[in-house]
């Protein structure tokens, strides 16, 4: 990456904003409460952002290729239900069994997308509601123990320095999806693809192609999530990941995506869901109910578009 | 054989490499709607031919089908005598068919530089061939290198939309020559530019028509007029007439046409 490059994104309006929001929640949980500040503290920081990030890495590439996916909750609990219910059996075959349902998912909604030419907040509305259901018969409305030793180990083990495994995995995916996106004839072509499908088209992207890859990836990507939730939980059950809903979306948003497509970054999304982690693990902290964390992420998010909304206007007033 | 058929053969064979894009009665119908009927066309080798007419005359229909974004209901294409159909855009610029649109096909998000390779971006292998990359400085230096060649000194690291309406007009067409197509379309190309780009624009072309023949798309008259050999004119659907530019009539018959 050369020096350009590096100034452009440092100087980016939404790592500015990530970055003094960061800063200024740690101070502020900081001084609120002396359990923020110390080394376990940000272990769990860490680990319990390793879900959020995985997610919204997947549906920031579909943000940037001007798509989006709200099944990703579902499909995240349909990888953990159906890993749970098919063990005891083989720890291959229930992570293999997992992800390739949560695949399904995607490559049903990229069908639905690009082969028909629907909206994906339409298609993906259907299956997340379709997919509730299966979780809901799959797991027989109740939760589900995962009796597998090695899964647990596999996502949530702790070996290295006592930090959970869910930490690299959601390091290997944010390094992957960085690279490529920023290096990849592929990655490029998700910012095209976004950015004017017409010319892509016209430039000879295949743009539909794109976009059924992202789908897939994304379901994917929910799958790995559900594994480690389960990893966690030791368990599944119907409406696990409910909490993550809101969240992923608002992560590549913050990060800079905008649902028109073409903008998004791996980075700064990270850099958001560790706010959006903080500002949760700080509410818990002090004691506060649930509902202070929900009503402090809308703050955020709402402060953060409105950044960004006047910087624009700054912008087209000017030519 | 007597001589003068072998003549006639010999010419027929040489206008026939002259010749580098035929088209021979194409029809396309959408529905019951006829967009395009019987059209047939050639485009020779160093020459910029004009196709002409009024909106939902079949002009843009028949740039979609050279370019391979839909296929002809009936009717055939040759590109440089042989028998061409294209799946998609992308096979027609494989097979030497560059395009310059109305709306320049640039994406406002890239920079100038990725938007000159858009969809062709040039790569390097990585970690001893495993992955590969795309090659930015390969496409900073040959696109500002390109752009150059045409005098246009530019910051090919800028995103595209901090240029100026004939600024990327000059980057399509100049991304569109740099792949060495056989020919080149031109869709519109000027309608987003001013009078003062267009003159620049046209420059270039003309200069550059010895190497890249041409088809210039449009529906301003004075316009073809300045640049073309050669202008067709469609009419619903349908070839109205064709006329040699130095020595066929004047812009005022021609316009009774249209």
């Amino acid at each position: 990456m050369d020096i350009r490059t590096v100034k452009q994104s440092v100087y980016h309006i939404d790592t500015i904003v990530l970055s003094v929001a960061a800063i200024g929640l740690i101070i502020l949980f900081s001084n609120l409460t002396p359990h923020f500040l110390v080394m376990t503290n940000f272990r769990v920081i860490f680990e319990t952002m390793a879900v959020l990030s995985i997610l919204a890495v997947g549906i920031n590439f579909l943000l940037v290729a001007g798509e989006i996916d709200i099944s990703f909750v579902s499909v995240l609990e349909l990888s953990a239900a159906v890993a749970a219910v098919a063990s005891p059996s083989n720890t291959i075959y229930l992570i293999f069994l997992g992800i390739f349902a949560a695949f399904l998912v995607g490559l049903v909604n990229g069908f639905f997308v690009t082969k028909l030419g629907i909206p994906s907040f339409l298609v993906s509305l259907a299956t997340m509601s379709g997919v509730q259901g299966i979780v809901m018969i799959v797991c027989n409305y109740r939760a589900v123990l995962l009796q597998n030793n090695l899964i647990p180990q596999i996502f949530y083990g702790r070996y290295f320095g006592g930090i959970a495994t869910s930490v690299y995995w959601m390091i290997i995916v944010i390094v992957i999806a960085a690279i490529s996106a920023s290096k990849t004839k592929f990655g490029r072509w998700i910012y095209a693809t976004g950015g004017n499908e017409r010319a892509a088209r016209l430039m000879g992207i295949p743009t539909l192609k794109v976009k059924l890859i992202l789908f897939c990836l994304n379901g994917a990507l929910a799958g790995l999530a559900g594994l480690i939730l389960a990893s966690r939980a030791l368990s599944a059950r119907p409406a696990m990941g409910q909490g993550y809903f809101m969240p992923a979306i608002a992560a590549p948003i913050l990060g800079g995506a905008l649902l028109t497509g073409g903008t998004g970054s791996v980075y700064r999304t990270a850099l958001a869901c560790f706010v959006l982690t903080v500002i949760t693990n700080g509410v818990n902290l002090l004691g506060l109910e649930p509902a202070y964390r929900d009503i402090f992420m809308c703050i955020i998010l709402l402060s953060a578009l409105s950044v960004r909304a006047i910087q624009s206007r700054g912008i087209g007033s000017k030519v | 054989m007597d001589n003068f058929s072998s003549i006639q053969i010999l010419e027929k064979e040489k206008s026939l490499q002259e010749k580098i894009l035929e088209c021979l009665n194409i029809s396309k119908n959408f529905g019951r709607i006829q967009a395009l009927n019987n059209v047939s066309f050639y485009l020779k080798k160093k020459e910029i031919l004009g196709i002409m007419g009024d909106n939902g005359a079949g002009k843009s229909t028949l740039i979609k089908i050279i370019r391979g974004a839909i296929k002809p209901t009936s009717g055939k294409i040759l590109l440089e005598g042989k028998e061409v159909i294209f799946e998609s855009p992308r096979e027609a610029t494989n097979a030497g068919i560059g395009a310059v649109y109305q709306e320049s096909a640039l994406v406002e998000h890239l920079t100038m530089a990725e938007n000159f390779f858009l969809g062709q971006e040039p790569t390097r292998s990585v970690f001893g061939g495993l992955f590969k990359f795309v090659d930015y400085k390969k496409m900073w230096k040959e696109s500002s290198e390109s752009l150059k060649e045409l005098g246009f000194d530019l910051d090919v690291r800028e995103l595209i939309s901090n240029f100026s309406g004939g600024q990327r007009q000059a980057v399509a067409i100049t991304r569109a020559m740099h792949f060495k197509p056989k020919l080149i379309l031109l869709d519109e190309p000027t309608s987003a530019l001013s009078e003062k780009a267009i003159d620049i624009l046209f420059e270039i072309l003309k200069k550059s028509k010895e190497l890249y023949p041409m088809i210039f798309v449009g529906h301003d008259l004075d316009d073809a007029l300045r640049l073309c050999d050669r202008i067709i004119v469609l009419k619903h659907g349908e070839v109205e007439v064709e006329v040699d530019v130095e020595k066929g009539m004047s812009r005022d018959q021609l316009i009774t046409y249209m």
